[in-house]
């Protein structure tokens, strides 16, 4: 499945582009809920979310000089909030529980229609999400997570597709197994 | 690797290597947190002045991607301003000032004025020569090396390039003086030619004019390179968008069929309209404006857009606050596709 990303409106990224903050912030605004979801996957934790979004938005306002108009920003950005999320697990590997997406006490994950689904869904989830390597996390967060094809993922992710579709087989076997264990 | 899971059919049905429905389905409907109290104020008060002190390389390129376990890298190498290029971009060596470095000019200049006054007061009618002597005769490297940003109020900056100017002339060193020789009467003209086309209207920003080709654009020398690369080849559309432009904060551009549809100015541009609109001008003066006037709500942001047009050319400032925030010049097309290109 291939989603495409939200476009850019082309005159708030020209105006991005010639130093306006706001047209930036109206960008990243538009796109911001799907970088939360990269980085809500990938960390697991809102703190460290919030902290490589950070890095990210700042990286990309550095370097909105040397983006293409006829790219597309929402998967430019999605590639930069990546590298801000690697960063920021290398940065915390010494961090307790990094993966603590059903610790979050404000705003627990959603998962499934109904409560029970919501609370077995987030529980086996998280505890296998956080079993994957980041490399093979990133691989099905981005194919079976947001929808995008293995060549837009080999895009985002820098590799080429032969490995996105290597990583994403093992982490799928992984997250099979793991489900199976956790229904017996 | 040894994966357990090869070669295998599923108890489940699913296809080895094939997505786990209820896997897919889980990470589909994970819904993010919000973020932290505070998060787009802090990022919008990190966010530094000007989009960048370089470019990385296009979006396509990207970011270098970075392998798990690899160090953090340091900043990227950022390349050297508009390397090369002609435009805008050489006629403001002057790096952009924040708030503050404006305050700090500001008070800069009061005090020469005030030094200025004083001297006047005291030397006596004998030394006439001394006191009438311009300043700027002591520091000719500040008065035609630098181009002031516009949206200035102090209108004696720019008088300094006539004999006749005053010793109270305010001329201070907006710019780091330069190192080299002072200024010679042909690169002031020179410079003064390039000045003259800040002034973007409906006809144009000097030779440049709405309707033109990126080729054509280019030829006329009046800013640098446009990117003819950038623009759709199916549809016609895309930026193109001289790097100088947009890297001096003074302009970008929308191409609609190929052709110049759109000039944006954002604040930091240097540009002004005929009658003097900058950005920060006050709604009122857009009464000076001629053309027909409509007024929409900004479709992304907050604000107003007023439309004002002449014929099938004109501009649209966005107004917020009762200050215009940005303007454009363009096409009537132009101007009625906020959603550029997408």
């Amino acid at each position: 499945m291939n989603v495409a990303t939200a476009p850019a409106r082309l005159g708030n990224l020209e105006q991005a582009r010639g130093g306006d903050h706001r047209a930036f912030c109206v960008l990243l605004r538009r796109q911001d809920e799907r970088m939360r979801g990269l980085a809500w996957k990938l960390l697991g934790d809102t703190e460290r979310m919030d902290d490589a979004l950070q890095e990210a938005y700042l990286k990309a306002w550095r370097s909105i000089g040397g983006f293409r108009a006829d790219a597309d920003f929402g998967t430019w950005l999605y590639r930069i909030t990546y590298n801000a999320c690697m960063d920021e697990l290398r940065r915390g590997a010494a961090r307790p529980a990094p993966h603590a997406w059903h610790d979050t006490a404000d705003q627990p994950a959603v998962f499934g229609s109904g409560p029970e689904a919501t609370v077995v869904a987030s529980d086996w989830v998280s505890r296998l999400l956080a079993s994957l390597p980041a490399d093979q996390r990133a691989a099905v967060v981005l194919v079976d997570g947001e929808g995008f094809d293995n060549k837009a993922a080999a895009d985002i992710l820098g590799v080429a597709v032969g490995t996105v579709a290597s990583r994403l087989s093992r982490a799928r076997a992984t997250l099979r197994a793991g489900r199976h264990e956790e229904d017996r | 690797m040894n994966d357990p899971w090869s070669d295998q059919t599923e108890p489940d049905g699913v296809p080895d290597g094939e997505a786990d429905p209820a896997v897919t389905a889980a990470l589909a409907s994970m819904a993010p947190p919000s973020h932290g109290y505070g998060f787009w104020a802090t990022v919008e008060a990190r966010l530094p002045p000007g989009p960048a002190a370089g470019a990385l390389p296009p979006a396509t390129a990207g970011e270098p991607p970075r392998t798990p376990g690899a160090p953090p890298p340091t900043e990227p190498p950022y390349p050297p301003l508009s390397a090369g290029e002609p435009g805008l971009a050489e006629l403001s060596p002057a790096p952009r000032r924040g708030p503050a470095g404006w305050w700090v000019a500001a008070a800069v200049a009061a005090g020469l004025v005030v030094v200025a006054a004083a001297a006047a007061i005291i030397i006596r009618p004998g030394s006439t020569a001394v006191a009438t002597r311009p300043v700027a005769a002591d520091v000719p490297q500040t008065s035609t090396t630098f181009v002031i940003p516009l949206v200035t109020t102090v209108p004696s900056v720019t008088t300094t390039t006539t004999a006749a100017a005053p010793s109270t002339t305010t001329v201070f060193p907006v710019s780091p003086p330069r190192t080299t020789a002072p200024t010679t009467a042909p690169a002031r003209t020179t410079t003064t030619a390039r000045l003259a086309s800040l002034t973007l209207s409906p006809d144009g920003l000097g030779p440049l004019h709405l309707g033109m080709t990126p080729q054509e654009a280019t030829a006329t020398g009046a800013v640098g390179p446009f990117q003819p690369s950038e623009i759709n080849p199916a549809s016609g559309c895309g930026s193109a968008s001289p790097a100088s432009a947009y890297q001096s904060g003074d302009f970008s551009t929308l191409f609609l069929n190929g052709r110049l549809a759109r000039i944006y100015v954002s604040a930091g541009s240097r540009l002004r309209t005929p009658q003097g609109i900058v950005v920060g001008t006050a709604l009122s003066r857009l009464a000076t404006v001629p053309g027909t006037r409509t007024e929409s709500p900004e479709p992304y942001g907050a604000g107003t857009n007023v439309d004002i047009l002449t014929g099938d050319t004109g501009y649209q400032f966005t107004v917020e606050n009762g200050v215009v925030t940005t303007w454009s010049v363009g096409t009537k097309a132009g101007l009625d596709t906020p959603e550029g290109c997408a």
